[in-house]
């Protein structure tokens, strides 16, 4: 079925959702799928990006066998835009780009052709575009994920892809504070900061820059700030019991008080076998089995996260 | 952003000032399963002795919020701490009643919603910064009571939104009270 036609989108109207959270196999590449079709459901333009790079497979859960264009030619230069690789999907108001065959320079893109890749992501035409970040907390991820409007961390409840996430955010959150202050004058503020703590215990990243304000509080300032705009979304993915749902709330506490991070937790997804039954069958559970439980709390999630990052552009501009 | 040693009790249990005393024992339940031994929350991130010393913090939170007294006393101790001038938040920034001009005529709500507009800060805004419902703002604002949960939330909403305006919180509080109840 074909797309809507490619209109350019001013680009201050634009959602750009980053699914990333440090482990492989949570369920990313499923979740992107699903919100993607889920807000073009609801009517709102989209576009979903495989750039899991290296480990692609956003087309299969939107049964796309083998996609005829994907980021490799865009890397190649085969392409010159990424609006050359948008595929149709099967819903209507929804497109996607992949990253099917997988290469070498695909999967380790150089500084510059990320770069090129991000600017290109953010003038595609649509009102929202999903990117599937991938696993694993390095630069590659963590970029993609720092340069979205909305950051969206997808875990199980399990303490290796908890502890992952976690991983995930001090990542992020390095990354963000070492792009606010200038790297070298960064560590060296610290440095002498730590030195000058007398035996005092350092346990939290607000510890930290308690410790670096009457040192150097121009950094303590600028370090709080980005804190304060890092404010990353969270779905836990295949919730089995009450605690797997409540587990969340713990996340967001833990990360407010020991990470100086404000998580919103937005809610789980619970462990339904419809899922995998669609994933076999190459169908979209949004399309395959829209009145099963797992469909059902996609709808809730994608419209809390909506409303939500529809609330924070609008205290944004009156800011 | 405050040192985790320095939140107050309602930081620690993450609920509002005006929460109800259901809250504050749910908000407890989940703490004492967040910093659980068997916590897959805390895995790796929070040690044991942290973890301990939260569930002690935890504890004796609970014990001073569900005392009634115990509670009031803490209250104060906190609206004490609040009239010391804040860097972030100096006491000077906010505005009494018509204080030399600046402030709205009176502290009625249709006052206080002209204020408002003439300062362009939407309910929606106010809103996102201070969680409580729109509905609830606007029923203030057009002083309709019947629709706000109780006269003791309703002072907690107040004091928000007094914060929200810059205006100081408890003349806003009283006189609010005074005139429209």
């Amino acid at each position: 079925m074909a797309g809507p036609e490619a209109q350019p989108t001013p680009q201050d109207m634009k959602s750009i959702w980053a699914i990333g959270g440090g482990k492989g196999g949570t369920g990313k590449s499923f979740m992107t799928a699903s919100l993607g079709i889920q807000l073009a459901q609801l009517g709102r333009r989209t576009i979903i990006v495989d750039a899991d790079l290296g480990a692609a497979n956003l087309h299969t859960c939107l049964g796309v066998k083998s996609p005829k264009v994907t980021l490799a030619d865009f890397l190649s230069r085969t392409v010159s835009s990424l609006e050359d690789l948008l595929l149709d999907t099967s819903v209507e108001g929804l497109q996607f780009i992949s990253a099917a065959r997988d290469s070498f320079e695909l999967a380790n893109p150089a500084f510059q052709q990320k770069q090129r890749m991000i600017n290109h992501i953010k003038r595609l035409p649509a009102e929202f575009i999903i990117v599937d970040i991938g696993g694993g907390s390095g630069f590659n991820a963590v970029d993609f994920f720092l340069c979205a409007t909305t950051g969206i961390m997808l875990a199980n409840p399990e303490p290796t892809s908890v502890e992952n996430t976690y991983r995930f955010l001090k990542s992020a959150i390095l990354r963000k504070l070492y792009r606010v202050a200038d790297g070298r004058q960064l560590k060296e503020t610290i440095r002498e900061a730590l030195a000058q703590a007398d035996g005092q215990e350092i346990k939290t990243i607000q510890d930290l820059i308690h410790q670096v304000r009457p040192y150097n509080g121009v950094v303590a300032e600028r370090l709080e700030e980005a804190l304060r705009d890092f404010r990353p979304f969270l779905i836990l993915n295949q919730a089995r019991r009450k605690d797997d749902v409540d587990l969340g709330r713990s996340i967001e506490d833990i990360a407010r008080k020991y990470l100086g991070v404000e998580v919103r937790y937005v809610g789980a997804v619970p462990y339904d076998e419809k899922v995998h039954y669609a994933v076999k069958q190459f169908k979209p559970l949004l399309i395959e089995y829209p009145s099963s439980q797992a469909a059902a709390s996609i709808e809730a999630i994608t419209r809390t996260l909506l409303g939500m990052t529809e609330s924070r552009a609008v205290a944004a501009q009156e800011s | 952003m405050k040192p985790v040693d320095e939140l107050t009790l309602y930081e620690l249990l993450n609920v509002e000032p005006w929460a109800s005393s259901g809250e504050i024992r749910k908000a407890y339940h989940m703490g004492l399963a967040t910093y659980g031994p068997n916590s897959i929350a805390a895995h790796n991130i929070v040690d044991e002795d942290e973890r301990t010393n939260m569930r002690r913090r935890l504890d004796a939170t609970y014990r001073t919020l569900m005392d009634p007294e115990g509670r009031a006393t803490y209250d104060r101790s906190l609206s004490g701490h609040a009239e010391e001038p804040a860097p972030a938040a100096p006491a000077d920034t906010t505005v009494g009643k018509s204080a030399a001009g600046k402030g709205p005529r009176s502290f009625r709500g249709p006052d206080l919603k002209r204020y408002r507009e003439a300062l362009g800060i939407s309910l929606k805004s106010i809103s996102y910064d201070t969680k409580i419902k729109v509905s609830h703002l606007e029923a203030i604002e057009t002083e309709n009571l019947a629709d706000l949960p109780g006269p003791f939330f309703l002072r907690g909403f107040l004091k928000a939104y007094a914060s929200c305006l810059k205006l100081d919180p408890d003349e806003l509080t009283r006189e609010y009270l005074q005139s429209s109840t």
